[in-house]
């Protein structure tokens, strides 16, 4: 075959190119370690590396979920375990106040007491987390869950909403609990009731906390809910302040108690509960007694401190106080098991937690392999190829000079 | 002697020339596209003398390039294939490493905003961490900016190439032309022998046309060549040549386009060009560029959409409704963006179009060609340009706006002339990229929290749990005000399998809502949806209860008749959406006889298909009174069934503690007592609930109410339907409440203006003025002007004002037995609640019907929330459904938010990264793809390159032979002169 001169000279340069390319780019690969550059390099791997990559940057993420949700059921833990104690320790006094030889000067010593550690369980309630927020507080974390009423006891503002967090694609863990399910939703030994301002009232009047006086009376009218409206002033002869209780399902009055005359802070007894108005109530203003075969927490230690500062040493006051002694063990026993089942499911999501940490640990080795093996160079390989074609471009530079140093004119 | 002269003579000019030959390659060695030349000898024609030829001498007949016509053709095809691959793989390698590269890639800036948005979600209350969303979501944009901006770049870079490609193409054109004409004179005037050099210049201009541009050559007899691009488009014509340049795309203004210029007509030859680097630009341009950019678009669209949508369903941490996230998308600006109108349209460029996306997520990355095709102005179709189907053919109505949906967006046509030939260009998710932008700007205004909460009663003796809600469609009238679920709700369980759902605005006494939701049936084993779901069902109710204008009197020697319930006969039509013409197709008519119960009413509609229909039937019955001259016992009964009989011990009637005395008169809280427990009433499902004065009596289920009073005409009751009609205050507030246990003066401030609105009559309006001294009074008034205006009703208006001081009355109707000789009846009908399937229309004849309205409003069902709940319920158990109040922990909408992430919301089938992965996968194939074919086609060009040097090139070594070679016989031919010389001398020293 004919080879013209500059066909031997091109073919000289090229392959030394060819070489300088193919080096170069090995030396890359050593250099950056990886084997694939740009997608064209291996375009199904760089797809899996992508997804390779999201996967892991989503456990990483996933792995922050799960440190923040043990952070806050710990926490939860843990005051929970300082809720018992003050309620084993209030129970204990409790079984002490219903020692016959005690006087009511020494209930009185009693009382004080619970009422201390009464304030402990309703700050530990309130308690807050690192970001400043209320933990018992369901969704309003900025509003303090269990805030004292104008008519006496301890209100629940918060809801009873339940945050959820991510720690896998597939798996939520609640990381709160609210003060609702915990301290309010707590069973009582007998059918009470709760009361509760209309938010939709205009004017200044409320509603005590309220009591059962006449449990008998109670659980006949139970489980009906009452409301208490305020009428015109016209609605009585003479006209003055009134007020009307009706059965709330059908509102219909109770028998007796339409058109009664109204003057704050009085007592009321209507079947069996008491409670007391106070403030002044505008026509159309209603206040709902809801029943209730349910409990608060802050409710049954308030009610045990009331009693135990007010009921004397005669037969029937202490009559009434065994009573009162015998329902407070029972419901406050009742919250302690309600207590202990939350703790219990804390630990169960605890356990979740620790189970799907092992998963992500576990996988996130899996996947790290097959991405190293998908993008990352071999380095023996890489570096014996290396040395091969640098040799070869050292050959085909010393085979350039030597081929065209060769000439007919050299010997004209 | 003379002719050895002469032949010494013709072998030095041959070698001479031979040698100059020689010397001409030598210097050649390094040009371009030259072949090297040959000399060609032959030996002169012999002369005959002395009996025999004699040889004169040697003469030169031609100077011919070595050469391969083939090998050429195939090295400029060859050249042509090179430089597209070439061009097409370098081009597409600077996306293919911007794509991947972490510092620009779309991958981490996803990552980024999503793990940005868990961490908030972990402490929604977090200011610092909401910036953060924010940050690292402007992150995202920018990227798809600076991604974005590079595609641009590149497109301008193609723009400013194709210019400079389209000059040099047309230089070589011009060169080309002028050599034909070189090369036709030269080859005439040397009598057929052609201009080497030229000829190669030629061909070496054919080459780098064909780098550019791949060429169809075709050689003329003359000698010349005509050269062709594209499907045929003459560059070359003989000595003639045509221009090519840019112009703005015809189809999308920012793509330039490449014309021809041909006798002064200018010809869009951009699709038909191949090869060469302009075919590799063009094809990088159409086959990377513009996917990319449109799937990189849609990317961007769907994460802006669903982020946008989930977005507007919460609410951010003052519990304001959620709003964009991103900017909207179907922003008019950004829909009229997607549409360009073809250069070619006619003028006026009058028209408007948008495009407007309803569900993102089936969006496909193709662009659209919207046609009119004639033959009128109105006809048009609409092209998949990625498969070339045909995805729509429809008219224009004249109406517009109008719109046509294909692939998951809206063409609407706005506005303009539109005119037969018309062309737009649709590219959907080009901009998708460019126009994505941030809209929040506060941290504050994410909206992690969700608008509905749910509670349970403390109170309540079940287990059922309620969901916390899951808000679909803000924009529902339950959110019309913020911060306020409108109306609040309460479900109320009645049994422990049923349920009604209240507006709980008043908590003390809870009201039906309007349509009702009441009765609704409880399965403890399942999870139940509490509230209408959302299938675009819509609600009619009829117009309640009939209130005869008097009662009917039954005579003791009559027959015994019940009498009907007053409502009217009615023609009751649905209508159904018909797909095809899009208008609505027509049932036949239903027949409703007169008087018929609600609840057989709401059985023929049931069996409608799409229809389903309750019925409620309630009657209030109040104001009992007795005289003092009880000549006559009094007796009622309900629907046959006595309801003031006096029972001995053992009776099987009613229930245990029901009232045993039958007070005179009877009170409404005796006739609720005994209805409700008297075991017909409760297999009937007819219930009673008395205030005190009022009793109501309700049928569940549409029985009608049949009510008949015996006794003498001291007795009486009124009987109303249990509509009451609110009275609204429309003009200026009052300085203090109404009460009906006291007068009012109007005549300060004022005027006090207020409307009350009628079912079926509309809407009637009074003023009240004046003052008056007494409740009693103003009570009067307001009766008096009510009935001034044209409403129409039957019996006995009452009004009353509630506690609140709100004005309401009610029709009433006094009903009293006329003694021994027969009794008083009325028959009460129920209100019949319409449940629609989407798209029914209903309606009903005649006109003024008391059933139905005419044309009914059909009232939409669903509340834009769904609440499901599951377990035990108890009768009386109360959930409460509202406004999320003061949520700054809750993050439940956060969690959707960042649930995206992983759904599946492109194509339906890939989440975010995915769709981003394909892309890069698309990408990093055509640019591998380019680069086998680059190095394939470069080994070709190379081996070709190699075998046309073979044959043409020059080789030196070769050249120096040929030198020893003619100089040798060069120098021979001077010894024969010389040896003629001497010959002479000798001849001439003989003679000396």
């Amino acid at each position: 075959m004919r080879i013209s001169t500059m066909q031997q000279f091109n073919t000289g340069v090229r392959s030394i190119l060819d070489n300088q390319e193919s080096s170069l780019r090995t030396q890359q690969q050593i250099s950056t370690g990886r084997r694939v550059l740009t997608p064209a390099d291996d375009p199904i791997a760089s797809t899996r590396i992508l997804q390779l990559q999201q996967d892991i940057s989503l456990r990483d993420q996933f792995e922050k979920n799960v440190t923040a949700s043990r952070n806050r059921l710990n926490l939860e833990e843990s005051i929970l375990t300082s809720v018992t104690e003050n309620v084993s320790r209030i129970r204990e006094l409790t079984v002490n106040a219903g020692n016959g030889s005690m006087t009511q000067e020494d209930r009185t010593y009693i009382a004080s007491e619970i009422e201390q550690r009464y304030k402990a369980l309703v700050d530990l309630m309130n308690t807050k987390d690192a970001s400043n927020t209320y933990i018992f507080a369901g969704f309003k974390g900025e509003t303090m869950p269990f805030e004292a009423r104008k008519g006496g006891g301890v209100e629940y503002k918060g809801d009873d909403g339940e945050r959820t967090l991510n720690i896998s694609t597939s798996t939520k863990v609640q990381t709160n609990d609210s003060g609702k399910n915990i301290f309010v939703d707590v069973d009582s030994a007998h059918p009470t009731f709760y009361t509760k301002d209309n938010p939709a009232n205009i004017g200044t009047g409320f509603i005590s906390n309220g009591f059962v006086t006449y449990q008998e009376k109670f659980n006949e009218f139970y489980p009906e809910d009452m409301v208490i409206r305020f009428n015109p002033e016209g609605y009585i002869n003479p006209p003055g302040p009134n007020y009307t209780v009706m059965s709330r399902s059908e509102n219909r009055p109770i028998e007796g108690k339409d058109g009664k005359g109204y003057s704050a802070g009085e007592e009321i007894v209507i079947q069996g509960a008491n409670f007391k108005i106070a403030g002044s109530p505008e026509p159309g203003d209603t206040f709902l007694l809801n029943s209730s075969p349910k409990q608060a927490l802050t409710d049954t230690v308030s009610g045990l401190v009331e009693g135990l500062r007010s009921l004397g040493d005669d037969p029937e006051q202490s009559a009434a106080l065994d009573a009162l002694l015998e329902t407070t063990l029972q419901n406050l026993d009742f919250a302690q098991s309600s207590i202990s089942e939350v703790r219990s499911e804390i630990g169960g999501r605890l356990n979740t937690i620790d189970n799907i940490e092992n998963l992500h640990q576990d996988v996130d080795l899996v996947s790290q392999d097959i991405l190293s093996q998908l993008q990352d160079v071999d380095f023996a390989e890489a570096v014996s190829r290396l040395s091969l074609e640098s040799f070869l471009l050292e050959a085909s530079q010393q085979s350039f000079t030597q081929i065209n140093r060769l000439s007919l004119f050299n010997s004209l | 002697m003379a002719d050895i002269l002469n032949i010494g003579i013709s072998g030095l000019k041959v070698h001479q020339t031979a040698l100059a030959v020689t010397g001409h390659n030598i210097a050649n060695v390094d040009t371009e596209g030259y072949s090297r030349q040959d000399a060609t000898i032959s030996n002169q024609t012999p002369q005959f003398s002395g009996g025999v030829w004699l040889g004169a001498g040697a003469q030169l007949t031609d100077v011919r390039r070595i050469y391969d016509e083939f090998l050429v053709g195939q090295l400029q095809k060859d050249t042509s294939s090179f430089n597209y691959f070439d061009t097409l793989s370098s081009n597409a390698e600077q996306i293919d490493k911007l794509l991947a590269d972490p510092g620009t890639g779309i991958q981490p800036g996803i990552e980024n905003m999503f793990g940005a948005f868990q961490a908030a979600i972990d402490d929604p209350s977090s200011l610092p961490a909401r910036q953060v969303v924010i940050s690292e979501s402007q992150g995202l944009v920018d990227r798809f900016h600076s991604i974005q901006g590079r595609l641009d770049d590149s497109n301008n870079i193609i723009n400013g190439q194709l210019g400079a490609m389209a000059t040099q193409i047309s230089t070589l054109g011009e060169a080309i032309a002028e050599l034909n004409i070189q090369i036709q004179f030269a080859t005439a005037s040397a009598n057929g022998n052609y201009p080497n050099d030229l000829l190669d210049k030629r061909d070496l201009a054919i080459k780098d046309l064909s780098a550019l541009i791949s060429v169809s050559i075709v050689r003329q007899d003359d000698d010349a060549v005509n050269i062709f691009i594209g499907n045929g488009q003459p560059l070359v014509i003989g000595k003639d040549f045509n221009e090519i340049s840019t112009s703005t795309g015809f189809k999308d203004p920012s793509r330039d386009a490449l014309v021809m210029t041909r006798n002064g007509v200018v010809q869009d030859i951009t699709d038909s060009l191949k090869g060469g680097q302009m075919g590799g630009l063009l094809e990088y341009r159409n086959e990377v560029l513009d996917p990319v950019a449109n799937q990189l678009g849609r990317v961007a669209i769907a994460l802006q959409y669903n982020l946008n949508e989930q977005h507007e369903l919460g609410i951010d941490i003052n519990g304001d409704p959620g709003g964009l996230f991103f900017e909207d998308i179907n922003d008019p600006y950004y829909a009229h963006s997607r549409v360009i109108g073809n250069a070619n349209n006619a003028q006026p460029d009058d028209r408007t179009l948008g495009i407007y996306f309803t569900d993102p997520n089936l969006l496909n990355d193709s662009d659209y060609e919207i046609k009119f095709t004639g033959p009128n102005d109105y006809t048009f179709k609409v092209t998949r340009l990625s498969d070339g189907q045909e995805v729509l053919s429809n008219v224009l109505s004249t109406s517009f706006p109008e719109s046509f949906n294909v692939d998951g967006f809206d063409i609407t046509f706005e506005a303009g002339n539109f005119k037969e030939g018309d062309q737009f260009y649709v590219m959907p998710t080009r901009g998708g990229a460019k126009d994505i932008e941030l809209d929040i700007q506060l941290p504050q205004e994410i909206a992690l929290a969700s608008a509905v909460m749910t509670d349970y009663d403390v109170g309540n003796r079940g287990e059922a749990v309620i969901s916390s809600g899951q808000v679909y469609d803000a924009s529902a009238p339950s959110f019309q005000t913020p911060h306020l679920l409108s109306p609040p709700l309460v479900v109320k369980f009645t049994s422990d399998t049923t349920y009604d759902v209240l507006d709980n605005t008043d908590p003390a006494n809870p009201i039906p809502l309007q349509p009702p939701i009441m009765n609704q049936t409880y399965v403890p084993g399942i999870v139940n949806d509490l509230l209408p779901l959302n299938e675009g069902k819509t609600a009619v109710n009829s117009l309640g209860g009939y209130l005869p204008a008097d009662f009917f009197y039954q005579s003791n020697t009559a027959p015994l008749v019940t009498p009907g319930n007053g409502l009217f006969p009615a023609r009751i039509r649905f209508s159904d959406p018909d797909p095809i013409t899009g208008g609505l197709k027509q049932r036949s008519i239903v027949n409703i006889e007169a008087n018929t119960p609600a609840k057989d009413i709401a059985s023929i509609l049931n069996a409608q298909k799409g229809i389903s229909a309750t019925a409620r039937t309630t009657m209030q019955l109040s104001n009992f009174s007795n005289d003092d001259n009880p000549f006559l016992e009094s007796h009622l009964f309900l629907n046959g069934i006595e309801l003031t009989d006096t029972l001995g011990e053992g009776q099987v009637k009613y229930e245990i503690g029901y009232p045993e005395v039958v007070p005179d008169p009877v009170s409404a809280n005796f006739i609720a007592d005994r209805i409700n427990a008297n075991f017909d009433f409760q297999d009937m499902g007819i219930i009673a609930k008395s205030d005190g004065s009022t009793v109501t009596l309700i049928a569940l289920n549409g029985h009608d109410l049949s009510l008949e009073m015996q006794g003498d005409d001291g007795n009486s009751m009124t009987v109303s339907n249990g509509t009451n009609t609110y009275v609204n205050n429309t003009g200026a507030t009052l300085p203090k409440p109404l009460s009906k246990f006291e007068g009012y003066d109007f005549t300060q401030g004022g005027p006090y203006q207020y409307a009350f609105d009628v079912p079926g009559q509309g809407t009637f309006n009074i003023e009240l003025d004046g003052k008056f001294d007494t409740g009693d009074e103003l009570i009067t008034e307001i009766e008096n002007q009510i009935k001034s205006t044209t409403f129409f009703f039957n019996g006995d208006l009452k009004v009353d004002i509630d506690s609140k001081g709100n004005i309401l009355f009610q029709s009433q109707l006094e009903m009293s037995p006329k003694g021994t000789n027969g009794s008083a009846k009325l028959t009460m009908g129920g209100q019949v609640k319409v449940i629609l399937d989407e798209g029914i229309v209903m309606s009903s004849e005649p006109p003024l019907s008391n059933l139905f309205d005419e044309f009914p409003a059909q009232v939409p069902v669903y509340m834009g929330y769904e609440v499901t709940m599951e377990g035990k319920a108890k009768e009386g158990d109360m959930f409460y459904i509202g406004f999320n109040d003061d949520a700054v922990t809750d993050n439940r909408n956060g969690l959707l938010l960042g649930g995206i992430q992983n759904k599946e919301i492109i194509e339906g089938d890939m989440t975010i990264s995915e769709g981003y992965g394909r892309m890069v996968e698309e990408v990093g194939s055509i640019t591998a793809r380019a680069q086998i074919n680059t190095d394939s086609s470069k080994v070709l060009l190379q081996n070709t390159q190699d075998s046309v040097n073979g044959v043409s090139g020059v080789n030196l070594d070769e050249e120096a032979a040929k030198l020893i070679q003619f100089e040798l016989g060069y120098n021979a031919s001077a010894q024969v002169i010389t040896v003629a010389r001497d010959l002479f001398n000798t001849l001439i020293g003989i003679f000396r």
